[in-house]
């Protein structure tokens, strides 16, 4: 893997939680006296919480598309809307 | 019996069908439940959406308990969304003793970049799609592998890696702020 590929995995094990105590250490260091290994550090951070944000707003339309096709069932849709025409 | 339900359901046709199930079990009991609350059917749906996905997360992570069937957790984990969500009162949601016990996860609700999302799902999809692959519904290599279509796994490792290098110039070159990243 190229140079700048392997600084990614590094990062990539360091936020996922798979360096090991000693290899923990090394980064923390590292990020203290190179901005530019910080930068990228948290670059990868709020890219992670994007794909994080992508996953659930696909799953919920995966949800969404199962509780259309539930809704298109008569019975099932009347069952549900009694409850709510109840005084 | 939570590894094989969480076996179960990475697959996204046996998920739909986990889903059909749970709604037909468990979407009654929660309308009731918002319905009491003065809630509307479109308030329960949006609820349930949400359980869902939340539900799907926490048994990817081993975190439901196994003392608690899949039906009396989804409607514990939607009580909690509509506490969240709807910023009601823990009291009169009246959560059980097991309810109670339950956590959302703590990033769920936090506000994210759309905009920037929209443009990185412009500009790969495709790459999105296998980073939620990776890190959401936490597929085997081997699985990835055959359902991208590498020809083995150090090409899923290394293909995977690349969209992060990519996605990440992206995400560099659109944050507005970048006090935020120093």
């Amino acid at each position: 893997m190229k140079t700048s590929l392997n600084e990614i995995k590094q990062i990539d094990d360091h936020i996922t939680g798979q360096l090991s105590d000693g290899e923990k250490l090394v980064i923390d260091a590292r990020m203290i006296i190179d901005p530019v290994l910080r930068f990228n550090i948290n670059l990868q951070q709020k890219l992670y919480a994007l794909i994080k944000a992508y996953s659930r707003r696909t799953m919920r339309s995966e949800v969404a598309n199962v509780q259309d096709k539930l809704f298109q069932d008569t019975k099932f849709r009347n069952e549900i809307l009694t409850i709510f025409s109840k005084p | 019996m939570m590894q094989e339900k969480t076996i179960e359901i990475v697959a996204a046709k046996t998920r739909a069908e986990f889903f059909a199930g749970m709604y037909e079990e468990a979407f009654p009991n929660v309308a009731r439940f918002v319905a009491s609350h003065g809630g509307t059917v479109d308030d329960a749906k949006d609820i349930f959406q949400d359980a869902l996905v939340i539900y799907y997360e926490l048994s990817l992570e081993n975190k439901l308990s196994i003392q608690v069937s899949d039906r009396a957790y989804l409607i514990g984990i939607a009580k909690h969304v509509w506490i969240r969500k709807y910023k009601k009162d823990k009291v009169a949601a009246s959560l059980s003793s097991i309810e109670s016990t339950i956590e959302l996860p703590s990033d769920y609700f936090e506000p994210y970049d759309q905009s920037l999302l929209t443009l990185l799902e412009q500009t790969g999809k495709r790459c999105l799609d296998l980073m939620r692959a990776f890190y959401y519904d936490k597929l085997s290599l081997n699985q990835i592998s055959k359902s991208f279509g590498f020809s083995g796994v150090r090409s899923a490792t290394v293909q995977k890696f690349k969209c992060i290098e990519k996605m990440r110039a992206i995400v560099k070159e659109n944050s507005i702020n970048y006090e935020d990243l120093a």
